[in-house]
């Protein structure tokens, strides 16, 4: 786990609370974090966006306090000298080319037109967009649209670096050289928080997560700590077969089941649930079933990908049904 | 061969001062404004009103300097900037004026200011509604739409300096096509009159130009500005920008013809048109014969741009909308 103290704290949240009109967007949240790179981890919906939105000030809390580098976010210019923000959401003004843009933010740094311009054309480089820098934001693909998103985020050099959804939309390549650089940045002892949904992209980057779903702090710690969560979790298996009785039947018999239970698809067709730990076991017998006591299986898939099974359980462990 | 590093490099580079960050901000929306063909159109035909009244200058003076006044009076295009009322007064004085012997040039400073309050009133007037009309709306309402709002707030700026940035935007444009002009016509005019000295007669004009060219910019600025910031469909902000102009105007043509007793109504207060005229006439030193009262349409131009401020404050200032 995360060992952090108030004293030269890179985050903090005590009893931060959002609430959108009626809809929860984080739950009371304690927080301190210390300099260092972060992980936000999260399914779509988790309250990501919503912390750091907090924590670049364009959020308020309806309870608590937020602290970044030690002050309040909100209306702060000083304190935004030392942020740097990729956001989520495009914000691009499109008919202008992304050097001028990168151009523009960092002018807003008061650092001077030339030199912003040489430092914007650097960066630019450096995000793998020395070639098409110069064209307008508008044709620009998706992932070029998020390079420049990051270009403008590292180009002030911030102390902190805020990446909502970084790598999203990049392609493999992309996505290997954008992790390269906040990569290297964080050897460089940048602090970083990076949110994403993807396990693999933060690990990339970083070994100390942050959990969060339904707007609450699940757990925090390293990739490590993760994995064995994970590795310790029933995996939620769903099939479609001709005999779901005979099949549930056979799974309890050889105990390879945590809990199986039968329910219907939206399509009106019996399900068979199982969650199990022994999904290499599982799947060697399911074949020999399938030969020996004729069962046809139409469609076989897992619930969901296994973070989210994390999610779930994490959330059962908070409601004290695990 | 060396082969270079292109990795992340720290940069120290030399801050400007917090004060001037505004202008950054001035600075690409004048750029991005001026790709719109419609506002070139307009800028560059601006002066052309500036251009013909100069001439009408140049024949004023050419009828001094040879003391022919009837040559003056009876030349077309010298008249047909002033209106029935105003043409047969300027007549009158200048014809009872002369026959006892007085010279023309007595008339030069009121001559000027009327040339100038017609230049205002008319053309310039008119082309307001248009520059503002396309660089206002979409200022603050694409900001907000893209969320590039927040990129800016991300940036060490202070919502004044994004407000006066803003501002700065759309008063560039208003002031290219109200004081540019307002101030080539006077120096034109002292160019063209025989003696340099005209200068100590006619001080007061370029100061009298400056506070009409105030009167056009501020309150129209913050109304422009505070539709934008009230919703995200640039379009709604024009089409609302335009509406306030149409609006009043049909209230001032209705109640103008029902009420005519040399006071202003409320609903002819609606008339943004004619209450800046009537301002601006007074600053030009050229009340208006029918309806001398400046107390009201003053009194509406500060409450306008008040309120417009204060909404456009508010609505920065407010937490991001979810």
């Amino acid at each position: 786990m995360i060992d952090s103290s108030p004293t030269k704290s890179l985050i903090q949240f005590a009893s931060v609370t959002k609430l959108y009109g009626k809809v929860l967007g984080v739950n009371d949240i304690n927080l301190t974090l210390p300099q260092g790179a972060f992980g936000l981890l999260g399914p779509n919906g988790a309250g990501k966006s919503t912390l750091l939105n907090l924590l670049t000030g364009q959020l308020l809390p309806t309870r608590g306090t937020v602290r970044v580098l030690g002050r309040n976010p909100r209306n702060n210019p000083e304190l935004m000298k030392r942020i740097g923000y990729c956001p989520g959401f495009e914000g691009l003004y499109t008919s202008i080319s992304g050097l001028n843009w990168v151009t523009f933010l960092l002018e807003m740094h008061g650092v001077g037109r030339l030199q912003a311009r040489e430092r914007a054309a650097d960066c630019m480089a450096l995000v793998g967009m020395a070639e098409g820098m110069t064209r307008p934001i508008s044709d620009y693909s998706r992932g070029m649209r998020q390079r420049t998103k990051i270009a403008q985020a590292i180009a002030h050099d911030p102390d902190l670096l805020i990446l909502d959804e970084p790598l999203s939309g990049l392609d493999p390549i992309g996505r290997a050289e954008m992790t390269d650089v906040l990569r290297r940045r964080v050897a460089d002892g940048g602090s970083l928080i990076l949110a994403s949904h993807v396990l693999h992209e933060i690990e990339a980057v970083t070994d100390s997560f942050l959990l969060i779903s339904g707007g609450r702090l699940l757990a925090s710690g390293t990739a490590e700590e993760v994995h064995e969560l994970l590795f310790d979790l029933p995996v939620e298996i769903q099939i479609r077969c001709n005999d779901p009785q005979r099949l549930s039947g056979l799974i309890m018999e050889h105990g390879l089941a945590d809990s199986v239970s039968l329910g219907r698809s939206q399509s009106g067709d019996e399900l068979l649930r199982v969650a199990t730990r022994q999904t290499a076991e599982f799947s060697a017998q399911l074949p020999n079933w399938i030969a020996r006591y004729n069962l046809r299986v139409d469609e076989m898939q897992t619930a969901d990908d296994s973070l989210q099974t994390l999610f779930n359980s994490l959330m059962k462990i908070h409601r004290g049904e695990l | 061969m060396p082969i270079h590093s292109l990795g992340y490099r720290k940069w120290s580079g030399a801050l400007g001062s917090a004060r001037s960050r505004w202008t950054v901000i001035a600075g690409i929306g004048i750029r991005r404004a001026w790709q719109s063909m419609w506002l070139r159109r307009i800028v560059f035909f601006a002066w052309v009103p500036g251009v013909l009244m100069a001439v009408a200058i140049y024949m004023f003076e050419q009828a001094a300097s040879e003391g022919n006044a009837s040559a003056f009076m009876t030349n077309g295009l010298v008249m047909m900037f002033l209106e029935g009322g105003e043409r047969q007064s300027m007549q009158q004085n200048i014809a009872v004026a002369t026959a006892a012997g007085q010279d023309l040039v007595a008339y030069r400073h009121e001559f000027w200011c009327k040339l100038l309050q017609v230049l205002y009133q008319r053309s310039q007037a008119i082309m307001l509604i248009g520059v503002v009309g396309i660089t206002a709306p979409p200022l603050i309402s694409q900001d907000m739409r893209s969320r590039a709002f927040l990129l800016y707030f991300s940036r060490p700026i202070s919502r004044t300096q994004y407000i006066c940035g803003k501002a700065a935007t759309v008063a560039c444009y208003v002031l290219s096509i109200s004081l540019l002009p307002g101030t080539m016509l006077y120096c034109t005019g002292v160019l063209l009159s025989p003696d340099i000295s005209i200068v100590l007669e006619t001080w007061d004009i370029p100061l009298r130009i400056l506070a009409a060219t105030a009167v056009m910019v501020i309150p129209t600025t913050c109304l422009g500005l505070m539709l934008s910031s009230l919703t995200t469909e640039t379009r709604f902000a024009s089409f609302a920008w335009f509406a306030v102009w149409i609006f009043g105007l049909v209230a001032y043509l209705v109640t103008s013809s029902f009420v005519n007793d040399g006071t202003h109504t409320p609903l002819e207060m609606l008339s943004l048109f004619h209450v800046i005229a009537d301002v601006q006439g007074w600053l030009l030193d050229v009340r208006s014969e029918t309806k001398p009262d400046i107390a009201a349409p003053l009194a509406v131009l500060t409450m306008s741009t008040v309120v417009s401020l204060t909404i456009l404050y508010k609505r920065v200032s407010a937490p991001m909308a979810v």
